[in-house]
Order: structure tokens, then sequence, then C-alpha cells
């Protein structure tokens, strides 16, 4: 734990991670650049397919390979370059200092042995004690994470817990070793909207207690705004905007990222209809030219089909990867007219 | 791969060559085995009536006679001291009593002396015994004139049934059995009922039914115990509950020692024989169906003689350490019976059943010209080519080389189609030709010898006339069976392996109203072998006690059986032996029921 | 479970009442010749009778519930009547040649059951390179061999040429010891019963005898359990918990032996069961080939000759084996699988 370093946890430097298909190279992530710092909750939000799954495997070093493969960057941890680690270093590192829960808490836990097993497991591989300190302590992890009985649960098999709680359980593992960063793709997406605030509400009470930092992968901006502190928001596996949560929604400087603002309602706004951003998303195998969204882009001109814009910063902690970012202030003050008219 | 994996198997290899045998010297010397297929039935002499059964039984028991060497008419002393004969008087004038000293000295297996009782109670236990469709009516021919045991009781007390009698009608019945077979002294005397000039032939070892058992030995097992009033009890029992089904107690050179049925039959050497000790510790009957199996076992010498198909001889034929001797005669052949009267109820085989070119009338073959036409319409040589490999040698009618009554040199059919025409355009005064057949050839699926032959007819039959259609069909062997006792094949498949080498044993069968094959030719069949009087010269022919007055009586039947056609005589199969170079002393004897373990050795080559 | 083992149970006399009547009435729509022709083989064996007195004795006119009855009032005694193609009682024909068959099925499963496993975790964790392609082309190889010919080719090179594997279950000398009133036959099965008589010949000998019918065996269906382990390990392999496991640091040995193959082996054990029924039920091919008296060949043969109470007896067995080898794969479904559980 780190509150008073300023030393980045992670640093992620011009991450390239493709996949070598038989239909062709794809290009998932192409070029992504962001921090965590100690006990900051980064968001990555982007639509599916943008690459921000495959960045978070990148980081644990979880990519299939073949036929993925990191092709270029750096990853910082602490000071070490996870992409020139061994898989053996690696698994050290993994549910230790990086932990990872997933999307779907229903299959994401192995059906046939207990929940105090699969807890076990993970403390016993990291930290030097026998079964019965670790169960004691997988008890310890259940009771800190909500679930109820704990010493009853930790016998049973997860079919026989609801998906809000196999999620929990999922936290504690992850938990179990003490680490630095959690990364959690999509661990609210599977389940109700009321659990879904509780498990929200249990990361970022566990946040503060552990003093890690997290990083959130998601498509839900309601989520984002929720439990980020600062947000990257990923378009075709580049990084389009990197700002801090408030600047995000209350200052968007990128096409997409207002498009996305757009896209969903908000209380102090009155539209007709919600804007769906014309298009849909490029396939990986066949990228336009140029920027990645000049072809679904109010603002594209010939250069955006024809140069790739680089990642800019335009103020302090707030980067933006296009042309015209300018422009967008004018358009935004026409919409503001429009919607005050209305 | 890594350094220890090689060695481990290089370790493997030399384990497992250590197993390996090599050369030619001789292996086992102290243990033959003869691997076959097929199983046994019964260990009972009175209830063998197969190869398999018998081929056990000749090791352990013996009979009073034994065949000398390859002979099948000369005889020599075996449990009796001589053999009997009009010279040393030991058989009557007439023909009709048979006496025979027995020898001392011998004892059972199990330690008890042979004495002349054993010798009357085997022959009249089994008489008692007469399982139906077994061998003790060869008893019942010479010593009585008749088939069976419900023929004398008939006789006697007016009963059908043996299993009905009271016990004073057993008494009564018992009476005439023990007058056939007197004890005087050391002498064991047969009072037949006629002459009977195979008689000995009967008595002689091959024959399963003449071996002598051990009476107190049997009575202990629950074999029938002597008694007069019980033959209902002790007749025709079911083969397993038989008494002696699974047991043996014999004089002979060998013991049993265990019996797997369809497996093996394991034999120990009788250390106390009377005789010459026998020349293996042990001896294994072992029975593997599987050709390719066995021929790896004779190759490798862990069989030291083999049952060879007679298709898969040239496989072995020429390879290192094999000895194969083949051509000598068998007495056994194969024909194709016509059924002069077929059953037309639900019959399949016979098309509409009428003479009008969709089918055959009942009495198709009633037609001397049909049978002859058919007899000409067979090509013997290709058969005997491609079927038997050329190993036979065409049959000249029932009566097999070398017996009695055969002639090489007399007229046979062969293939030829003009006078095969000429006939059919004969058979029912011409309408035959001008209407056409049509009919079904049957033989049981797996014979592929009769498959040839039926299609064989059916090719050049349907030669001579586009109206003539002949189907071909294989069933399964419980349909065939059924078909057969029912009497609608309109031709079947006959074979006959002689029960004692003389021609009786064939003609009987073959043409007698009463034989067996008759009774494949219907009711018209038996009554024309009656009127024409073939009947009457079977019964003289087995009565006559001159040899060239025999010889003479059995060609002639021998011709009827031609001139008349009264069947399909195709051929007559020569025998073969396949055994290890090592193996020394084998010689061939058609009466032997299979191998002999007595007469052979093994010697390094 | 226990009930559910129990009544499992219970269902077995009713089963084995409606196979057993089935089977009898379909041999009944045979006539009485044609079942007669169990007894004779050669008609040349009908020479010294009468065929209906055969039919009389035999009983084969007999209205087909008395017939029936009979055989099933034998059966309530432990009685399963006389098998005329074994030449023995049912009961002893099918208990000499269990041992056998029962040696050979469990020599077999190791092979076939734990190499197929093993081997289809290789492969599927290696998939589509070069060991999984070796292991495969090899699988495939052995699958399309019918056994008739592997086992003639096994049996012509390593015992023809070698010398190594004779066929039948022991030489001429190992018959002769363990006949003998020294060895005991605790169990008929010759490996176990020359382990428990302290006769390492013995054991050496019939183990021997065993390798060319286990080799042919295992060949053949080695391939079959591969298959279906590669292709369930490679679903697995791909399913959610795995990747959740990798997150964890655990070892991919750990990942592929722990989390992956239990889940992996429910359809194998699926697969594996009518399987090892087979190899209980007899291998009529591989024991024709290699001389070994088991009861697949005993089922043919009885088929073949229509010996009905033969038959009869075969078909109870194996309805009594399918019951059981169907409840031992269900409760290995509730072990391996805690989701399972048996009502």
């Amino acid at each position: 734990m780190n509150f008073l370093s300023k030393e980045p946890l992670v640093q992620v430097k011009g991450l390239k991670t493709h996949f070598f298909t038989e239909e062709g190279v794809v290009k998932a992530v192409d070029g992504v650049d962001f921090e965590i710092n100690p006990g900051e909750t980064l968001g990555v939000v982007g639509e599916s397919g943008c690459g921000k799954s495959v960045t978070s495997l990148s980081i644990m070093g979880l990519v299939e390979s073949p036929p993925g493969k990191i092709v270029e960057g750096e990853i910082n941890f602490q000071g070490t370059d996870l992409t020139k680690l061994s898989q053996k270093e690696m698994r050290k590192i993994r549910g230790n200092d990086i932990s990872m829960i997933f999307q779907e808490p229903m299959t994401s836990l192995n059906p046939v042995y207990t929940i105090g097993n699969q807890i076990s497991e993970a403390i016993m591989l990291h930290k030097k004690v026998n079964k019965e300190e670790a169960k004691r302590q997988s008890i310890e992890m259940l009771e800190k994470v909500g679930i109820p009985l704990p010493e009853q649960r930790v016998n049973e098999y997860p079919h026989q817990l609801s998906g809000g709680m196999r999620q929990r359980v999922m936290i504690a593992m992850s938990l179990s070793c003490d680490p630095q960063l959690l990364i959690a793709d999509e661990p609210t997406t599977a389940l109700d909207v009321t659990i879904q605030a509780q498990i929200l509400e249990l990361m970022n009470d566990l946040k503060e207690s552990y003093g890690m930092a997290i990083m959130m992968i998601t498509h839900d901006l309601g989520v984002i705004a929720e439990v980020s502190d600062r947000v990257a928001v990923m378009y075709a596996g580049k990084v389009v905007e990197y700002t801090d949560v408030e600047t995000l929604f209350k200052d968007p400087e990128h096409p997409y990222t207002w498009g996305l603002m757009n896209s969903i309602p908000k209380l102090d706004q009155t539209v007709e209809r919600l804007e769906a951003i014309p298009g849909s998303v490029p396939s990986p195998l066949n990228f336009p030219s140029g920027c990645k969204y000049n072809n679904r882009c109010p603002l594209a001109t010939d250069k955006c089909r024809e140069i790739e814009p680089e990642l800019e910063t335009i103020s302090e902690g707030h980067q933006v990867r296009c042309w015209h970012y300018k422009e967008l202030e004018r358009l935004k003050n026409e919409r503001a007219e429009t919607a005050k008219i209305k | 791969m890594n350094k220890r994996v090689v060695v481990l198997m290089l370790s493997l290899v030399l384990v497992f060559a250590a197993f390996s045998v090599a050369g030619a010297q001789v292996k086992n010397p102290d243990t033959f085995t003869f691997v076959t297929l097929g199983d046994q039935s019964t260990l009972d002499p009175h209830f063998a009536y197969d190869t398999g059964s018998s081929e056990v039984i000749y090791q352990t028991y013996e009979s009073l006679i034994q065949y000398d060497g390859e002979s099948v008419n000369d005889f020599l002393p075996l449990l009796s001291t001589k053999v009997p004969s009009a010279e040393n008087g030991l058989i009557s004038e007439d023909g009709t009593t048979y006496t025979f000293p027995i020898r001392q000295g011998v004892e059972f297996s199990n330690g008890n002396p042979l004495t002349p009782e054993d010798v009357k109670y085997s022959i009249i236990r089994g008489m008692i015994n007469d399982r139906s469709g077994g061998p003790i009516w060869m008893l019942y021919e010479p010593l009585f004139g008749m088939s069976g045991l419900s023929d004398l009781t008939q006789k006697v007390v007016g009963v059908k049934d043996p299993k009905t009698l009271t016990a004073e009608q057993s008494a009564k019945v018992y009476a005439e059995l023990d007058k056939k077979i007197t004890i005087d002294g050391n002498n064991v005397t047969f009072h037949l009922a006629a002459p009977y000039p195979p008689f000995l032939n009967i008595l002689a070892k091959g024959a399963s039914w003449s071996s002598i058992l051990d009476k107190e030995w049997s009575i202990a097992q629950g074999a029938w115990g002597g008694s007069p009033e019980t033959i209902a009890e002790f007749h025709d029992p079911l083969k397993e509950d038989d008494p002696l089904y699974d047991k043996m107690m014999g004089t002979g050179p060998y013991i049993l020692t265990e019996w797997v049925n369809g497996e093996h039959v394991i034999f120990r050497r009788n250390d106390n024989y009377w005789g010459e000790p026998a020349p293996f510790k042990t001896a294994v009957i072992k029975n593997i169906d599987e050709w390719s199996t066995r021929k790896l076992m004779l190759l490798r010498g862990d069989a030291d003689m083999v049952f060879v198909p007679r298709q898969y001889k040239s496989q072995i034929r020429g390879e290192e350490g094999v000895t194969i001797t083949d051509g000598y005669p068998e007495l056994q052949n194969m024909n194709m019976v016509f059924n002069w009267d077929i059953n037309t109820k639900g019959n399949d085989y016979i098309g509409s059943g009428e003479l009008d070119g969709n089918g055959i009338p009942a009495n198709f073959f009633y037609d001397l010209d049909v049978r002859k036409a058919f007899s000409y319409a067979f090509n013997y040589q290709a058969y005997i080519e491609q079927v038997r490999m050329g190993e036979a040698i065409q049959l000249r009618g029932p009566i097999v080389s070398p017996l009695l009554g055969y002639d090489a040199d007399s007229e046979v059919y062969s293939l030829n189609l003009e006078k095969a025409e000429e006939h059919f355009k004969k058979a029912f005064g011409g309408e035959l030709w001008e209407k056409g057949f049509s009919m079904t050839l049957v033989y049981n699926s797996g014979n592929d010898g009769r498959k040839v032959a039926a299609d064989m007819l059916k090719s050049y039959i349907e030669q001579i006339n586009p109206k003539f259609n002949i189907d071909v069909r294989g069933v399964q062997w419980s349909t065939y069976l059924d078909a057969s006792v029912k009497g609608t094949l309109p031709a079947s498949f006959g074979g006959w392996l002689a029960d004692f080498p003389d021609p009786h044993n064939f003609v009987q069968p073959f043409l007698h109203s009463d034989g067996y094959y008759a009774g494949k030719r219907g009711q018209a069949y038996q009554d024309w072998a009656e009127e024409t009087g073939l009947n009457d010269m079977i019964a003289k022919g087995i009565a006559t006690q001159d040899k060239a007055k025999r010889e003479a009586i059995y060609k002639e039947i021998q011709q009827i059986s031609i001139d008349q056609a009264i069947d399909l005589w195709v051929d007559q199969a020569t025998g073969s032996n396949v055994r290890r170079s090592w193996v020394t002393g084998w010689y061939p004897n058609s009466m032997r029921p299979g191998v002999d373990f007595y007469i052979m050795d093994k010697v390094a080559e | 479970m226990i009930n559910y083992i129990l009544r499992r149970l219970l269902i077995l006399p009713f089963i084995l009442f409606g196979v057993t009547i089935l089977i009898f009435s379909m041999i009944m729509m045979l006539g009485p010749y044609q079942r007669l022709s169990t007894y004779i083989e050669d008609p040349s064996q009908l020479k010294g009778g009468d065929v209906d007195q055969l039919i009389t004795k035999y009983g084969l006119d007999d209205p087909w519930y008395e017939q029936y009855g009979r055989w099933v009032s034998g059966v309530l005694q432990g009685d399963l009547g006389w098998s005329e193609s074994a030449g023995q009682p049912v009961t002893e024909a099918i208990a000499s040649r269990f041992p056998a068959t029962f040696e050979l099925a469990i020599f077999a499963v190791i092979p076939v059951v734990m190499g197929g496993i093993w081997l289809g975790v290789l492969s599927a964790v290696h998939h589509n390179d070069k060991l999984d392609h070796t292991i495969r082309i090899f699988s495939t190889i052995g699958w399309s061999f019918p056994t008739f010919v592997f086992g003639l080719l096994v049996l012509m090179v390593f015992y023809g040429i070698l010398g190594w594997f004779p066929p039948g279950r022991l030489d001429n000398w190992a018959l002769t010891v363990v006949m003998s009133d020294g060895f005991t036959e605790y169990t008929g099965m010759h490996v176990l019963d020359g382990i428990l008589n302290g006769n390492f010949d013995i054991v050496v000998n019939s183990f021997r005898h065993l390798i060319g019918p286990i080799f042919t065996l295992a060949i053949v269906w080695w391939s079959f359990i591969l298959r279906i382990t590669r292709s369930s390990m490679l679903e697995t392999l791909s399913k959610d918990y795995i990747r959740t496991a990798r997150a964890k640091g655990v070892s991919e040995n750990v990942v592929i032996n722990k989390h992956a193959r239990r889940n992996a082996l429910i359809p194998v054990v699926t697969v594996a069961g009518p399987m090892v029924l087979g190899l209980l039920g007899g291998v009529v091919i591989t024991e024709t080939v290699f001389g070994y008296r088991g009861l697949g060949q005993y089922a043919a043969q009885a088929a073949a000759q229509l010996d009905y109470s033969g038959i009869l007896g075969v078909a109870m067995y194996f309805s009594f084996l399918l019951i059981l080898i169907n409840l031992l794969v269900d409760v290995s479904y509730a072990v391996i699988d805690p989701r399972i559980r048996l009502e």
C-alpha cells in the first residue's frame, strides 16, 4: 500500500496486442496509454470490441498465445515491465499483486469444487500457510464481502449460491492475497440492477480498507460515473480520450465521447430522442485508414480519413486523440441552444 | 527421445526375446498337442456318434479287437487275445457265433481287473441305453436283425416305448438280450440273428460303441445296475442326464485329466497300461476355431498337428518343418439326394407345384429322365477341382473306394449337355421341355461346397432351355433341417462317413426303403425300392458270407444306383494330415475317428 | 443415494423378465424342427432314429407357456437349464467363462480408459500442434482397423514371428500346474490366482497370454475414449472458470489436471460406461482370434446354434450387467459433479 508515493502503480505505454488469425491480423489493442495511481479507480469505457478486455488480459498476461501476442509496448508495474516476464514469474503476480474478476459470476467458479477450496487455493498459492489457516482466512474473506453464515457457505458449491453471491465470492477470492490492483472486467453487467449497486458499493468499501487501485472496465457510463476517479475512453483498440471523471461528463472533447454522452438519458436535460451514433464499430480486420472513427464522426474531414491523430494533451490531465476537437465546442453550443429552445 | 526411454525399451525387447523360441529342435518333447476345430459332445461310448466325441473315447477306451495299421479289413487282437475267424474256428461255420477269449491281466485305470463280465455288461448296457439318434442300432442289426430296442420290446412284449416297460416286461426283454452274449470261462460269445459279414468291424477299436466299460465303476456312477427289471429307467436318457456323460474309465494307454468342452481335452499317460506305455506324458486336443491362429501355432511348434481346411492347405505347403500327407481315401461321400415325392404343403421351393412352367410337381424327380438329365448337367471334374482342390474322386454310386463292390471302371455320368437335353426332352412325355419349370435348390449357408454344386446345376441347366429356371438359396441350418425333416426340399445334400467299412453301411442308408436317405426321397421311392427288389438285394448282400458272391451283389447294386440315377452321385473326398516334421509314426486309417496319440512319437529332425 | 441405488436395483427382475419373454417368444416363432437343430449339428446324426422321437424327448412340441414355465421354474431354483451348445449347464457355462472375460475386461480397461483419458488430455492441451496431430492420426488408424484384422496382425507379428504372446489363456505346462492339487483356483482369473497362490510363473504366463487380446482391444477402443476426452477437454478449457483459475496464478499443470479434467470427465464417463459393458459382455472377435474362451464366444455360439437356454442365460447376464453399469455411471456422475444429486 503506497498512499504517499506519487509514482503510478501501473503505466501502460503504447501497448499493442495483435491476434494472428487465418483471416488476417486482428489489431485488438493498437496503441493504448494510461496510468493507474495507487488507490485510484481508473474506468475504462468503450463499446464491445474496442479492446478494453484485451487490454486487461494483456496486463495479466492471460492473452491466448497463439494466436494473440503483445507486439509492442510496455506495462510497467511497480517498476517492472510485465511484458518481459516469463509465465512463471507472471503467476507469482496474478492473484497476488494484481487480481482480476470477470463478467460472468455464474460460470466463473469451478462447479465441482467447494467455494472454500477455491478461495483457499489462491491463499495457499501465494502465502505460506497450511490448509486449516487458509480455510480460516477464506471464511474471514467471505465475511468481509458480506456473505452471511460464512462458516457454512465455505463448504458449499457454487451452484448453491445466487449470481450476486457468487460475484461476492469472486471478489473475496481476488482480494484474499491483498493485491495492489484489482482489475474488474464488467463485474456487474450480468447482475440485477439492485445487486449491481450493492456490488459496486462493496468494491468501493474494500478499495478504501485495502487501499488498492481498481481498473474498472465497462460499457456502462453510469458505472463509470459512480466509481471512477479517472477515465480512459477506448475506440477501435486505442485510447481516444483520457481525463478525470468530472471533466469527461461535463466537457468531453472527443466526438466519440460526446456521442456516447448524448446516447444516455440525463436528468438535467430534456430531449425528444436519444441520439444513437450512426454507423457501427468497424471490423478489426478492416479498419478504415486514418482516424478509426472517421466513418461515424460529424467532424470528419479528408485529413481524418488519411492521417491518424496522436493522443494530444489539451490541458492538464486531459488527453484527446482528434484533429478537430476544437470544432466540438461549436457543435456542443449548437446542441445546447436547441435543447434550451425546447 | 530421452535416454531413459531408450534404455527401457531395449531392456523390454531383451526380456521378451528371452520368451521366444528358436530352432527346429523338438518343442515340448513330452507333450503332444493336436489343434482342431469343433468340440466334443459326450464321453459316453454308447451315446457318442460324432467324431469329436469318438476321438476322445478312442484314447482311453479299448475294444475287443483293433485294425491292423492302415488296413480297414484286417484286424489284430486287443482286449481279446485272438481275432475270431473261420480258420481258427472262433467264428462258427454258419457265421452266427463269434467267440472272443478275453485277455488276462488287464486293468482299468482304477485298478479293477478286466473280466468277461465287463464285456457282456458293456454291450448290454449299450443296448439298453440305445439313445435316439445314437449308434446302438449297429449292435441291434447283427444281433437281432432289428434297428433298436423299441423293435425288440415291440416284438417281445408288444410295447413300443421302452420307457414304459413294467418290471415284468423289462425282465422278459432282458432275457432276450441276455441270450445274445454268453460267457464260458474266459470266453465271451456273441450270437447273431443271421450271418453278418461286417460284424468284426462293428467291434473294432474306432467304433466307440464297442468300447469295454468297467461294470463296477459304471454302476457306481449311476449307469444301469445290471438288473433285468430296470430297462425303462435307463433307456434313452437326455445327454446331460447320462451318468457317463463326462466321465471315463477305460483300459487304454491314456487317462482323461480334464475336459473343457469346446476348449481342450487333456490326457495323461496311463502308467499302469497293460501294453507298451504311451509315448507322451501328456496329450492334448485343443479346440481353436480360427484357422489363422491354428496355423501360427503349427508354425511356432506349439501345435504338433492341426486340422487344415482343404482350401487353406496351400498356405502351409512347403513351409519348413511341416509335413503333409494327403490323397489317401476316406470312407466318405457326398451326393445330392433327389426328392422323388416332394411334400407340397406350404412348400416355398417348388413354385406353383405344377408342371406349368412356373414350378415343379411333387413327382418331378420321380421321372427317370429328369434324374438322368440332371446327372448329365453336372460338371464333376470342375467340382472336384474347385471345391476339393482336386483331392477327390468322382462317386460311382453310394459305395466308396476301396470297399467291396466298388469298381473303378464302372460306368458313370459326366458333363454332357447334349445328353442332358435329350433326356429333358423325353421327360414327362415331352411336356417338360415345352412348358419349362421353376424350382429352388437349397443349401445351408456356410456350406460353400453345396452352394457351388447348386450354382453349377443352375448355370448348366438354364443354358439348355431358357424356360428352365433354378434359384439357388442359402438358408440357416435350422431352416434347412426343418425343411429336410418335412420333406419339402426338392433336392437335398447328403454325405456319409462310414460307421464301419462295409458296403452295407453305404447301400442301406442310401438305397434301402428303411434307410435314412430313402426318407428324403419320399414314399414313392420307398415303394419303388421294394417293388423293384432293391431292398431284397440289399438284404441278401448283408446276409451272404461268401466274399465273391457279396462282391457281385454289391457291384450290381452300385450299377443300379447309376443306371437309375437314384441320386446325383458327386464325389469321394480324400483325406489329408498336416503335422510337424518331428512327428513320426503317423499313418492313415479311415476308421479312426481322429488323432491317435498312441502310435506317434516326436523325434528331432 | 442408497435409496436411489436400491430403487434402481429393484427394477432388475422386471427387466430380466421382459427380456427373457421377448427372446423366448422370438425363439418360439421357429417350428419344432428348426429348434431341434440345436441338438443336431449334422443330418447324419439323425441316421439312427426318428425325428419325432427327438422332438418329444426334448419337449419341443409343448405349448410355449409350458416350455417357458419350465425354464422359469428352473431359474427360480437357480438352474438356468442345459446349454446344448456348451455341453454344460448354463450356469456353469457362464460361470466358467466369466473369470476369463472379467480378467480381460479389467486389464483392458486400464490402457483403454486411463490411456485414452491421458492421451485425450494431452491431445487437447497441445491441440493442433504436432503432438496432437500425431496422436490423432494413430487414433484414427486404430479406430479404422476392424478388430479381426488387427487381432490377426498382432497374432502374426507378436506370436507368429516373435513368439511373445501366444493364443489361449495358458501354456500347456501352466495349465497342468493350475489344474493340479497344489494350486487353488480362487477366482478363475489366472493372474490373480497366481498371485494368491504365490506362483509367479503362472502370473507371468497368464499375463503373457493376456497381452495380445488387451493390445488388440486397446488399439481399437482407446481412440474412442481419446476423442471424447479431447473434445470434452477442449470445451472445458474454454470455460470461464479456467480463466479464473489462471487469473489466480494457478500453474498450467494444476489448471489442466485439477480444474479442467474433472469437469471434462462427465461425457467420458457416459461413453465409457457402454464400452465397459461391451468388454464385460464378452468380445467375440478378439476371443475367437486368440482362442480365448470367454463369454463373447459363448454368446455367439449359443445364438448361432439356437441354444435357447444358453441364449436366455446370456441375455439375463447381460441385462444384469447393463443395469449395474448404468447405475455405476449414474453414481459416478454424482461423485464427479456435485451439481448432480441423486434423489
